[in-house]
């Protein structure tokens, strides 16, 4: 496959060259800013301007819509919110087929995921009675999740499956809570559920979107695991939880996670010398302590990092 | 299908997990109110107070309920709060019309008829306790992100043990015991 003739080939030819010169993919990425393709410089521009007068039209809808708000209708309020959404999730798709749009695809699909949902809860406020929101906003984003993710798995576009999973979470979430299932449970479940389809992503074409939910999902593990073990005997284990997360960091390859283990364990060094040094040595002595714990810590991070580049 | 779930277990378990999670906590809630005796004491609440000395406010003043008014030092707007009663027999939450009481004295106070006699005790002659529904979870990051803010902050519950009886028909989140109807 010297001369690949499409896009699946050519990549499959880089890959075989960085195996054979043992060549990462920052270190291609790091060429690639070196030396950008003249086209994008040049198109940076416009596209910078083409975006910001997206805003602007989206913003000026927006007030306008907000303005007139009172004096509209019910139907005209589900009208003006929704179909907006509907009619930029349509041209979404319809950019997807035509290789000259398909980069107008994701802001369209962005509208799409605000004015949708939205126009769906006005619906639900101007006709349906109870107030219960939580299960309006269950209904609301599953439904839309539904909407992504079936749309994904034909046209297999990373926007539309950021936008599902963002409504799949926020679905799921709302099913634990009305579950009864508890704060410190949810957060460690979902957490975790997160963090394994992040991996899963990573291993993908869709692995763009990856870092960003390695992020939710650690955080949301972290933090709820840090609830559960707080002022109790079990304090000291979340220490091992956050090295752990450190040295998975390595082994998934994500500097997310370990930016984010790092903050955690800091973090619990600060409770951890508030906790039980202040009183006991002076609190001077516990912050040096701390200092010197940071830069240790900070030394070892850097060295995983590095670990995680040539990797 | 046998195949995708072979090759891809990992994304398998990622999405089942909390789906599992939420169905294991959704029967064990079952099971728990399934095997729980419902609340037979009736019990005066209140929404739309917070416990102030100015204003107004309930006292309970042997075993009847009174409805106060002190005035404040400052002009402010002083909204009346509600009264309910939940009528376990009856399954029901009624609201209790307040009595008309003159705010433009320094204070006042007039008795609310209909209520019967009060116990203020924090258990109620059964066993149950009177709650606010978010005294019951923690929140954090994930159930503000994903949770879609707690339900049981709009909840007014009865508890005893790992029972809980939500009462029908109030969604506030300032709900606040008054006391148990004793006669």
């Amino acid at each position: 496959m010297i001369n690949p003739q499409n896009k699946n080939e050519a990549l499959a030819l880089i890959s075989d060259i960085a195996r054979s010169f043992d060549i990462t993919l920052d270190e291609i990425g790091a060429y690639l800013n070196k030396n950008p393709a003249p086209e994008k410089v040049s198109k940076w521009l416009p596209r910078i301007l083409g975006y910001l007068g997206a805003t602007f039209v989206f913003g000026g809808l927006a007030l306008f819509i907000g303005m007139q708000w009172d004096d509209l209708s019910s139907p005209a309020r589900v009208i003006i919110t929704y179909g907006p959404g509907l009619i930029a999730f349509i041209l979404g798709i319809i950019t997807l087929n035509d290789e000259r749009f398909i980069r107008a695809s994701t802001p369209l699909f962005l509208k799409s995921a605000i004015l949708q949902p939205t126009g769906m809860f006005v619906y639900l406020h101007e006709y349906a009675d109870g107030n219960d929101g939580q299960l309006a906003a269950l209904l609301v984003f599953g439904l839309v999740a539904i909407q992504f993710l079936v749309t994904f798995c034909f046209y297999r576009r990373t926007s539309l499956l950021f936008f599902g999973y963002l409504f799949w979470n926020s679905a799921v979430g709302i099913l634990m809570d009305r579950a009864g299932v508890s704060g410190e449970i949810l957060g460690i479940g979902l957490g975790l559920s997160i963090m394994i389809v992040a991996w899963a992503m990573d291993r993908t074409p869709h692995r763009a979107i990856a870092p960003f939910w390695y992020f939710i999902g650690s955080i949301g593990l972290l933090w709820s695991i840090f609830d559960v073990v707080e002022h109790t005997a079990l304090d000291m284990s979340y220490l091992a939880v956050a090295t752990g997360m450190m040295f998975l960091s390595v082994r998934m390859q994500s500097r997310t996670l370990l930016i984010v283990s790092t903050g955690a364990l800091l973090g619990y060094l600060g409770y951890f010398t508030d906790e039980y040094f202040k009183d006991v040595i002076g609190w001077p002595i516990a912050l040096m302590v701390m200092g010197g714990m940071l830069i240790g810590i900070s030394y070892w991070a850097v060295k995983m990092s590095r670990k995680i580049k040539t990797a | 299908m046998k195949n995708f779930f072979k090759e891809n277990a990992v994304l398998v378990a990622g999405i089942a997990l909390p789906l599992m999670l939420a169905l294991v906590f959704f029967m064990a809630t079952r099971v728990s109110e399934g095997s729980g005796e419902p609340p037979t004491t009736a019990v005066v609440f209140t929404t739309g107070y917070y416990d102030s000395n100015v204003g107004y406010g309930f006292d309970v003043k042997d075993n009847k309920l009174v409805f106060r008014f002190n005035k404040p030092d400052y002009n402010s707007h002083m909204q009346k709060p509600r009264l309910y009663i939940y009528e376990p027999s009856k399954k029901a939450v009624r609201e209790i019309e307040l009595p008309d009481i003159d705010n433009t004295k320094k204070s006042a106070s007039a008795p609310v008829p209909g209520v019967g006699k009060l116990n203020t005790l924090e258990k109620s002659p059964d066993g149950f306790v009177f709650e606010q529904g978010s005294s019951g979870g923690g929140s954090n990051l994930m159930t503000e992100l994903f949770g879609g803010g707690s339900r049981y902050r709009n909840q007014c519950i009865m508890r005893k043990d790992v029972y809980r009886h939500v009462l029908p028909d109030v969604s506030d989140y300032s709900c606040r015991f008054i006391g148990w109807v004793v006669e």
